[in-house]
């Protein structure tokens, strides 16, 4: 019998003076029911090439006072959501749903589901237990009758959301062996809370490090550094934030742990040697910045506690915004070695550089995931994303306004994009598919950006 | 920190002790603490480590010509105040330049002059952009901007001693606009005055 133990957000330490956080850490356990599931048949026919029409109806609730009940609407509402955001399955509309009587998963009528071309029906039953609250979940395919996936889970009403991220991540690694994002979460930069700098100078809005579920639930804020704290950047491990601050007068990198006391500047930048825009590489243990010496901007790489610095790049042009491979072994970044800003490749230990793009303006911001990098490119009247197939070079755009796109930052399964847009108004994060398609607003107060996507 | 108070310098005893004594490295306090550890990096052989302050020379003692002059008010003034006032003008930059033009360079020289005047201030020249281009991009051009000011200083004869520079890009813009009126206000060297 397996069981997860999940890692949930209970934010510590005193740098979070602006959150309270609650006593006890939620946790979210599965373990799997006996399905009658022998043998999972895929056929490569009609109805199997396409993608599955899933129906979720409203989850049942054993006995269950009205906070039990409103926990089981939302439970059904995120999964439904978490299920329809990886586009594997085909969701069949709440209403839809709606329309078909509740019943458990051994007496589902399946010639009402058949009538909506369900092929699978998720089926959710809630109940208090000691430990909390535990559901049921069960896929029951309609055409064979039988369950295709079933597990319990025990959480909590507070946890309630990342249980149905949990059956979102499982349901989709185990039907298709897909790493979904449900559990994943955003930072970025925002101004939000209108505070003002101190000191003398005219009204400047504090700009501090904010997380949030993939989902945009859930934002809160993690600096209270009381300065301009820019482009965030998740360890690997999704328990410290990289960014860079204008806390001291001049440009620093700083690493903030989540969950405990701890803040560091392992660049030990000074007013003539700046520090900007880290990155963790995929392993945790190395980040990559930019640092300004008089004027040249340079890629570096050190580990987490500043020690072995070695310096990547050697030109007399501005070398920044450096981001990894997937595979830790090479760095993309932005140079105008070649008069304007465009995208090159080195190794993580440096050597000869890789021109990757040739914007007809700039390009910027790399950011790399599978075997494709998503940037900035300046366009007519704003910026827009592109992305660039590193073995072939060919070049994709993703958005083509309204509003300028900017700062993509990649989901870990290299399937969704998180940029900022101009197109509602100020500055939001929003979300799209690595197609372009299926854009979604994240934030909606104050001005958003230098999103960065956690790997977990 | 040694904030000398040498403040009570009157208007014109200070033009002309400034004079006297411009080859001079004027004492700076420096605004902000040290950062830990030793700032000398492997491979970052273009730089070199900020001087310790040097030890602060006494001021030499002044006599004032005429306690009827009318005082400095800038020198009554304390950083905030004189920060409101902002006596040292912003220089500004033409679209995705650091380029310091001929209006640039006057307003420079009057700030030089100034400097010169108030030889014990030390200043931040901030960089702006307007919000064209990405923001990670107007970084480094606020910064190219802020740095490129600081020269025209140095060949004016201000010590680098008393300048730093800093970008910020297109965080602050001083204009919320987003037309060329604006933008032509928020690309800028902006001066801070950070000690006194």
């Amino acid at each position: 019998m397996r069981t997860v133990f999940l890692c949930v957000t209970t934010l510590l330490g005193a740098t979070l003076a602006a959150w309270s956080p609650s006593a006890a850490m939620p946790e979210v356990t599965s373990a799997p029911l006996d399905i009658q599931q022998t043998e999972l048949s895929v056929t490569i026919d009609g109805r199997s090439a396409r993608l599955p029409r899933l129906g979720v109806p409203a989850f049942s609730v054993v006995g269950g006072d009205a906070e039990l009940q409103g926990a089981a609407r939302t439970m059904g509402d995120v999964l439904w959501k978490d299920l329809e955001f990886e586009r594997e399955f085909r969701m069949i509309s709440q209403a839809t749903a709606a329309s078909i009587p509740v019943a458990p998963a051994d007496a589902l009528p399946y010639d009402l589901w058949n009538q909506t071309g369900a092929d699978d029906v998720l089926v959710g039953v809630v109940q208090r237990v000691e430990a909390g609250v535990q559901v049921e979940i069960r896929v029951m395919n309609v055409e064979r009758k039988v369950s295709t996936f079933g597990k319990r889970y025990t959480c909590s009403v507070r946890s309630i959301r990342l249980c149905a991220h949990t059956v979102s991540d499982e349901l989709h690694k185990e039907r298709f062996g897909l790493d979904g994002v449900a559990r994943t979460r955003l930072a970025f930069t925002s101004d939000r809370d209108g505070e003002r700098m101190g000191g003398t100078i005219e009204e400047r809005s504090i700009k501090e490090i904010y997380i949030a579920d993939y989902d945009g639930y859930g934002q809160r804020r993690v600096t209270v550094r009381g300065s301009l704290n820019l482009a965030p950047a998740w360890a690997p491990d999704g328990r410290a934030i990289a960014y860079q601050s204008h806390q001291s007068g001049f440009v620093d990198v700083y690493v903030q742990k989540l969950y405990e006391v701890g803040l560091t500047r392992p660049a030990r930048g000074t007013d003539r040697s700046q520090n900007f825009l880290p990155k963790f590489s995929p392993d945790g243990t190395h980040i990559a910045f930019s640092n300004s010496s008089d004027s040249n901007w340079e890629i570096y790489v050190m580990k987490v506690d500043g020690t072995d610095r070695r310096r990547l790049t050697s030109h007399p042009g501005t070398d920044s915004s450096p981001t990894w491979s997937p595979n830790g072994q090479q760095i993309a970044f932005t140079s105008d070695r070649s008069g304007s800003n465009q995208i090159y490749v080195v190794s993580a230990d440096g050597g000869p550089v890789t021109k990757m793009t040739s914007e007809p303006r700039k390009a910027d911001r790399p950011t790399w995931a599978l075997d494709y990098i998503a940037y900035s490119a300046e366009v007519p009247g704003g910026v827009d994303i592109k992305k660039v197939t590193v073995g072939t070079r060919q070049v994709t755009e993703l958005t083509s306004g309204p509003g300028s796109n900017e700062s993509p930052t990649i989901s870990p399964n290299g399937r969704h994009i998180a940029f900022v847009t101009t197109r509602w108004g100020k500055e939001q994060i929003a979300v799209m598919d690595a197609d372009g398609r299926n854009v979604r607003q994240i934030t909606s107060s104050g001005n958003n950006r230098y999103p960065s996507w956690s790997n977990r | 920190m040694s904030r000398a108070s040498i403040a009570p310098f009157l208007l014109i005893s200070a033009l002309s002790l400034a004079a006297a004594c411009g080859g001079k490295k004027p004492p700076v306090a420096n605004p902000t603490p040290p950062p830990p550890g030793p700032a000398v990096f492997p491979g970052a052989t273009t730089t070199r480590p900020p001087e310790p302050p040097a030890p602060v020379p006494e001021p030499p003692p002044i006599i004032a010509p005429e306690p009827a002059v009318v005082s400095d008010p800038l020198a009554s003034m304390d950083m905030d105040e004189i920060n409101r006032q902002a006596p040292l003008a912003p220089v500004f930059f033409g679209y995705d330049s650091d380029a310091v033009d001929e209006a640039g360079q006057q307003v420079l020289a009057a700030n030089a002059g100034i400097l010169k005047t108030y030889p014990t201030w030390a200043i931040t020249i901030e960089g702006h952009s307007d919000e064209r281009g990405t923001a990670e991009y107007n970084l480094a051009l606020g910064e190219r901007r802020a740095l490129s000011a600081k020269s025209y200083l140095l060949s004016l004869g201000i010590s680098a001693d008393r300048i730093r520079t800093v970008s910020y890009g297109k965080e602050f813009p001083f204009d919320p606009g987003h037309d060329e009126a604006a933008y032509s206000k928020n690309r800028r060297g902006h001066f801070v005055v950070t000690a006194k």
